[in-house]
């Protein structure tokens, strides 16, 4: 197998389960409206104000599903 | 406007009689007998199977790994182009894909739905997030090339997720599937009710749905000899010296095609 040792190697994950790679973020988008999002602790916010949806990341993993998305909170 | 979402198509898509049926009104089945359920309730039978999955063979199986590498192999051939530095694997599930994807791309990242089937892929985290493949959480042309292995027949409207590959895709999409017109996959996949999508793809079918979607330079091949998750290790050893090209009844049905 190829590189299987770097691959299956930890990555920063081990020391913080909610870093995300910031080249992965950087071209993450909300999935409903295509806008981009930026991270709050173990969640990643749409940053179009129409929108706003959040979305969780569990056990280091975006969970980029508008169904299990938080809507954003009213003021 | 409001961008229309999946719910809505699904919701605008009323179920058929006979079974799937295009927005245009075409039927998107091969020998004109699809599953009869609609869409969204494919989808969501498909969700659930992939939720309970537990009998695939692991990314490194001495069968999976030959089928693997010998599908790599032809592809970093046929692939055409320069070599991809970024790819994302649609609908990556356990990795088998990404695993042996690393010869022909050094990064790869990988979406799917299913919590289940990430939790066993072996790549770091950090290249993985669960995502709809109607919604790929991607900006546009964010990866030189976007690939699936064997997704679409698992997807109710194959069309529109090749659509959101080439969206997401900077230079070539790649899809793998089933080929239709090989008897033993015909076969297999009238018997087994969570395959039956398959009928739906042959070369024939699969160029017509990369066009559909808008993808230019296609170039589509019927491959292979043998399955990576059912055939017995011993006859994956004979089967695996035949030539991997086997024009129209490969088992699977490789297309390429450049975004539009």
């Amino acid at each position: 197998m190829d590189n299987i040792n770097d691959m299956t190697a930890s990555d920063a994950y081990d020391e913080d389960p909610t870093w995300i790679d910031p080249d992965f973020l950087e071209i993450l988008v909300c999935p409903e409206c295509k806008a981009s999002v930026t991270q709050e602790g173990a969640w990643l916010v749409c940053g179009n104000p129409k929108c706003g949806l959040r979305y969780p990341i569990r056990d280091g993993i975006p969970v980029m599903l508008v169904e299990e998305a938080e809507k954003p909170h009213r003021k | 406007m409001e961008p229309t979402t999946h719910r809505q198509v699904e919701n605008a898509t009323a179920p058929s009689a006979g079974g799937f049926r295009d927005p245009d009104g075409e039927s998107s089945h091969l020998f004109g007998q699809p599953p009869a359920m609609d869409r969204s309730t494919f989808d969501r039978r498909q969700a659930e199977f992939w939720g309970t999955r537990t009998n695939l063979r692991a990314f490194d199986h001495p069968v999976v790994e030959r089928f693997a590498r010998q599908r790599v192999e032809w592809l970093a051939k046929s692939l055409g182009g320069p070599p991809p530095r970024t790819a994302l694997d649609v609908g990556c599930g356990d990795g088998f894909g990404q695993a042996y994807m690393q010869r022909i791309c050094p990064v790869i990242f990988g979406c799917d739905a299913s919590p289940e089937m990430l939790a066993s892929n072996p790549l770091p985290r950090s290249r993985l997030c669960r995502a709809d493949a109607y919604q790929l959480p991607f900006a546009d042309q964010s990866f030189d090339l976007v690939y699936c292995w064997e997704l679409l027949h698992h997807i109710g409207e194959p069309e529109r997720v090749v659509r959101e590959m080439a969206r997401t895709a900077r230079d070539r999409v790649l899809v793998c599937e089933p080929n239709a017109w090989n008897p033993a996959m015909a076969l297999f996949s009238t018997l087994v009710p969570e395959e039956r999508g398959a009928l739906r793809f042959t070369p024939l079918s699969l160029r017509g749905i990369m066009k559909r979607a808008g993808l230019r330079d296609i170039r589509v091949c019927a491959v292979g000899t043998f399955t990576p998750n059912r055939t017995p290790d011993r006859l994956s050893q004979l089967l695996h010296r035949l030539p991997y090209r086997v024009p129209w009844i490969g088992m699977y049905t490789i297309g390429i095609g450049r975004r539009g």
